[in-house]
């Protein structure tokens, strides 16, 4: 095969950072994350126009200030509101909301179970590292019930939260969990999440250095895309409940109905038209 | 997936080495240079400077690379397709870097950066019968060592260049919201 | 008659009809205003319920008139009962006097000892033993015929609004429908009413329209395309409204889970570059208020109509008051400038919304629009408005040129800075509710944050609003001004107008821009006038708003009453003398 026979990629990784540097903790699992990210983008080769990026507050909602693209950095725990309206009005752009364990499983734990539920074609992408990092430590929804801090001194003692499980029970139609410390899969994955038609939640481990030092150890213990996707909720809910959450790869995808717009489909007649026809509906 | 028959052959030619090799080395770059970065910020300027000295290094090393083809002529590969059997990604050395990091880590997180190249490399030489892979690796490979010999003679490991750990700090984080 | 006390020369009636679940009053109300609208009049229809979901209690209020109206009558001049269960409820809402007449179905309970008491004609009747001769026939369409008959409307206009209303129910139901109307047109032929015989009817087209529907249509006239909300009394209205328009013109409605996650939905249509809104009451309000801080910070256009009932709390969900100002001043954490707006009535409703989204549009902002339940939910026959000619439009970025970078919240002489959308090539940025510096990265310098504040609120107080901001009855040799707002309006307006023709010189301002309120023009038109402020809450809102930023001289009073019963403007004529005799 000759050299000028070769397929040329159009977008590089690089292409959609921003002129920021972010500012995590050396060795935050997040700056994998962010990679991942960027390569996921390239090789779709999305341009950077087209992409809404959005997050609520925490060390992860730093995210989009990082990249060069429609980013909006909201308010805690209404990433997923705020990008279900932007999907809604504008469903030609590629949505990604983006956040930490707190922000997505606590304060916004009522948008996470409806967004799943309405599964519109947006990517969630959760940087999981089991504490609050923000505030300086205090134990998250995902937090193991043992672990102590100033806020829990003797440990919480109430079982952490199951995201995939309640994505899987509300609605969600692409289930995966990722690594941020194995750029291949988590690229892999992110970039089917993408892909996918409807709301994919896409969990990542990512190790919080400065308050869990310990999980820098994740990487011995993980399985690393060991999954294999299910399109069936009660296998899927076996492999998820199954899993010590050391395991990663896509649990679940299925084609399930996704919420659009229905903006263009319904239209007969310009919008002045139709403005006439609503307003001769209110004569006596 | 679009498919792209070239990944399918096992015969890694020279292109398909070259974006390879490219995707690696751009990692290490960009980790670099964010690091240093994010370390600056967090005011570990000697750490920092450890990063920002071997950035040029990297670069310079890919200059080997571009020069027997463009970038934008390189063969694009799926960014989970490159081969990591062998290595482990740069990731997991930077996961062990804390902001506190004394230039012993620094220096032992750059150096293992470089085994990484140098496992890829020597994967690679392995595994090819092709004369241009050959020239190629063999001369990233004379790069490398030469980094290598450089990071020796800059890192002077002292006694108090003992790792610490961020529980020990005196001046802890500060919340920001 | 009901409003002798006013003496105007408008024919005006005032009627009402009330009955426990499923005997049909408020359908006898929508018919009867159809009808009488068909006749070629004017009218207004209220309602009052009992707290159950179906099958409790429930009555209308209607006002009929040859002219536009919106203020209530001192009393009911004919009260329908279909019974009598739980009447007590609405004995503020309906009140009787020895002028009223009362007919009721005498086949039933027994009428209460308050209306005995009242002095009313009582006149009862046995319409459920016309319903026994009449096959399929209901008992609310009796008495709708003996209305009918009792205010003089022709049985033809009642046709022509059943068949709009029961039409769709096949030609059987309207025609036995009409079979009873005509039975109860005949059972009382005598009536002490004028009825509408004397009026001249209009041949102008009108609209039957509720306060919430025209919040809606004004939305739509200007470009309104995203709408996002959860349901709450008395606000839930306006967005049924608009499901069916805004998927007709292109736009998209989101049923969010919460409040929260409305207001939120509505920043991040309009970050899309859609003008967007939400519609609540105070409750629900409370819920948004965080996001709407965001709106302010990251400037992004978002209308909020906040449809206010009794509070705090939970309070009187399904009645009116004017006590969330406060609120809708207030609420936001930190400096954050935006603007409230209110409706004086329904018949600007329409207007005064389409101007709300169109000013959130050009100054990207929060606008919270304030009315209330009285305002939204009662159903108006009015004349067309025609929609604004408006030229307020979101300021957008041209191509991007590679010298310079794009600058989302760069400081420019109207403090407005071009606004990108997604889509628009290389003008990419990140909205942040973090304080930032003009290019939008997070800065907590406080150069930046004062820079930013300031840029903020200049915008909204350099702006040239118009002579909307309000509505100003100048009277000649004044040396008083009532100042007033929303709901409370028509009432003020027509207690000074009756006072002014019967000697009083009296001013009135009813204002609509409460913030950035126009206070050098107030202070011009309030220095050298006593001044009273009327508003429905137990607190005096807007009095001590207006106090605070020395709009008015400080011995302004304020005439301040809690809901949920309206104004009238009955009672306030004898108050507001009784204050301008305090004043000499």
């Amino acid at each position: 095969m000759s050299l000028e026979q070769i397929p040329v990629k159009k977008a590089r990784p690089n292409d959609y950072t921003s002129n920021e540097h972010p500012v995590w903790c050396p060795g935050c699992g997040h700056f994998f994350i962010l990679r991942a990210l960027t390569k996921a983008l390239a090789w779709l080769n999305i341009s950077k126009q087209d992409i809404g990026l959005v997050s609520g507050i925490g060390c992860s909602s730093r995210l989009p200030a990082y990249l060069d693209v429609y980013g909006f950095h909201g308010i805690h725990g209404r990433a997923l509101a705020l990008a279900s309206g932007l999907k809604l009005a504008r469903p030609d752009l590629t949505v990604i909301a983006a956040g930490g364990d707190g922000d997505g499983y606590s304060i916004g734990g009522n948008h996470f179970i409806h967004a799943c539920r309405r599964n519109m074609d947006i990517t969630y992408i959760v940087m999981d590292n089991e504490v609050y990092g923000m505030t300086k430590g205090q134990p998250s929804p995902t937090t193991d019930p043992e672990w102590h801090s100033k806020l829990a001194p003797n440990g919480t003692g109430l079982s952490s939260f199951n995201p995939m499980g309640i994505a899987l029970a509300s609605g969600a139609s692409f289930i995966a969990r990722g690594f941020s410390g194995d750029p291949n899969g988590l690229t892999k994955i992110l970039t089917e999440a993408i892909q996918h038609q409807g709301f994919s939640l896409v969990e990542i481990k990512s190790p919080c250095v400065t308050f869990r030092p310990e999980q820098k150890d994740w990487h011995k213990s993980m399985r690393l895309m060991n999954v294999t996707p299910f399109a069936n909720p009660m296998e899927a809910a076996q492999a998820i409940y199954g899993s010590d959450g050391f395991d990663t790869g896509i649990y679940y995808q299925a084609d399930s109905p996704v919420y659009r717009s229905e903006a263009s489909s319904k239209k007969n007649g310009t919008a002045s038209e139709q403005m006439d026809i609503i307003e001769k509906a209110l004569l006596v | 997936m679009k498919t792209h028959p070239f990944l399918k052959t096992h015969n890694k030619h020279l292109a398909w080495v070259l974006a390879a090799v490219n995707e690696m080395i751009e990692e290490s770059i960009y980790y670099c240079d964010t690091f240093a970065h994010t370390l600056q910020a967090h005011h570990n300027e000697t750490a920092a400077a450890i990063f920002s000295a071997l950035s040029p290094y990297f670069k310079s090393e890919q200059e080997i690379v571009l020069a027997k083809l463009p970038e934008q002529n390189l063969p694009a590969i799926p960014p989970w397709e490159i081969p990591h059997q062998d290595y482990e990604h740069p990731a997991n050395a930077l996961m062990q870097a804390h902001y506190l990091m004394t230039e012993h880590e620094a220096w032992q997180i750059v150096t293992d950066m470089i085994q990484v190249h140098h496992c890829f490399y020597r994967d690679l030489i392995a595994n090819s019968s092709q004369k241009e892979v050959i020239d190629l690796i063999t001369s990233l490979q004379t790069h490398c060592l030469k980094c290598e010999k450089i990071c020796a003679t800059k890192r002077v490991p002292t006694k108090s260049d003992d790792p610490q750990d961020p529980i020990d700090d005196l001046d802890a984080p500060v919340a920001q919201s | 008659m009901a409003n002798s006390l006013l003496e105007t020369d408008q024919h005006r009636l005032a009627l009402s009809i009330s009955g426990s679940g499923g005997t049909g009053a408020v359908t006898v109300g929508l018919i009867l205003l159809d009808a009488v609208a068909k006749a070629g009049f004017y009218g207004n229809m209220t309602r009052a319920f009992g707290p159950q979901i179906r099958g409790g209690e429930s009555a209308v209020m209607l006002h009929f008139s040859d002219q536009p109206i919106e203020t209530l009558a001192e009393f009911s001049e004919l009260h329908l009962a279909l019974d009598w269960v739980k009447f007590d409820r609405f004995e503020d809402e309906i009140p009787l006097t020895s002028s009223s007449l009362v007919i009721y179905d005498n086949s039933r309970e027994k009428p209460p000892g308050l209306v005995k008491e009242s002095g009313a004609t009582l006149i009862g009747l046995d319409l459920q033993a016309i319903v026994k001769t009449l096959k399929g026939s209901r008992l609310n369409m009796v008495a709708l015929g003996v209305v009918a008959q009792q205010i003089g409307l022709a049985s033809h206009f009642i046709e022509a609004a059943l068949q709009k209303t029961l039409g769709r129910k096949g030609p059987e139901v309207v025609t036995t429908s009409m079979a009873a109307v005509s039975a109860g047109m005949t059972l009382l032929t005598d009536t002490p009413l004028p009825g509408l015989a004397d009026w001249h009817p209009t041949q102008t087209p009108r609209w039957n329209i509720s306060g919430n529907e025209a919040c809606g249509l004004g939305a739509l006239r200007g470009g309104l395309k995203f709408a996002a909300a959860y349901p709450i009394t008395p606000a839930t209205d306006i967005v049924e409204y608009l499901a069916k328009p805004l998927a007709q013109t292109g736009g998209n409605l989101l049923i969010a889970e919460d409040e929260l996650a409305a207001m939120n939905m509505v920043i991040g249509a309009s970050f899309g570059g859609v003008p967007s809104m939400t519609s609540t009451s105070g409750p629900g309000l409370s819920l948004m208020t965080e996001a709407m801080g965001l709106a302010v910070a990251a400037e992004i256009p978002a209308l909020v109509v906040t449809v206010m009932r009794g509070g705090p709390s939970t309070g009187i969900p399904t009645k009116s008051e004017q006590s969330d100002l406060n609120q809708a001043l207030y609420a936001l954490h930190g400096d954050a400038p935006h603007l409230v707006i209110a409706p004086l009535n329904i018949q600007e409703s329409a207007t005064v919304s389409q101007w709300s989204l169109r000013l959130s549009e050009a100054l990207q902002t929060l606008v919270i629009l304030v009315t209330d339940q009285h305002l939204g939910q009662t159903r108006m026959i009015m004349n067309p408005v025609e929609a604004l000619d408006l030229n307020l439009q979101r300021s957008q970025p041209s191509a991007a040129n590679e010298e310079t970078s794009y600058q989302r919240y760069q400081l420019t002489e109207t403090a407005i800075s071009p606004m990108s959308i997604p889509g628009m090539t290389a003008l990419q940025y990140t909205a942040d509710g973090l304080t930032h510096s003009e290019s939008g990265l997070p800065s907590s310098r406080a150069e930046d944050h004062a820079q930013q504040l300031h840029k903020r609120a200049d915008k909204l107080s350099q702006f040239e609003y118009g002579d909307r901001w309000a509505c100003t009855i100048p009277t000649a040799k004044a040396k008083f001004t009532i100042i007033t707002w929303g709901s409370s309006f028509e009432a003020v307006k027509e207690a000074v107008e009756t006072l002014n023709r019967q000697g009083a010189a009296i001013s009135l301002i009813g204002l609509r821009l409460i913030m950035p309120l126009r206070t050098e023009t107030l202070i011009e038109l309030t220095q050298q006038q006593k001044v009273l402020v009327i508003e429905q809450n137990d607190s005096a809102q807007l009095y001590h708003y207006l106090l605070s930023q020395k709009a008015i001289p400080i011995d302004s009073d304020a005439l301040a009453e809690p809901g949920p019963l309206l104004f009238k403007p009955t009672d306030l004529m004898p108050r507001i003398q009784t204050w301008m005799e305090g004043q000499l």
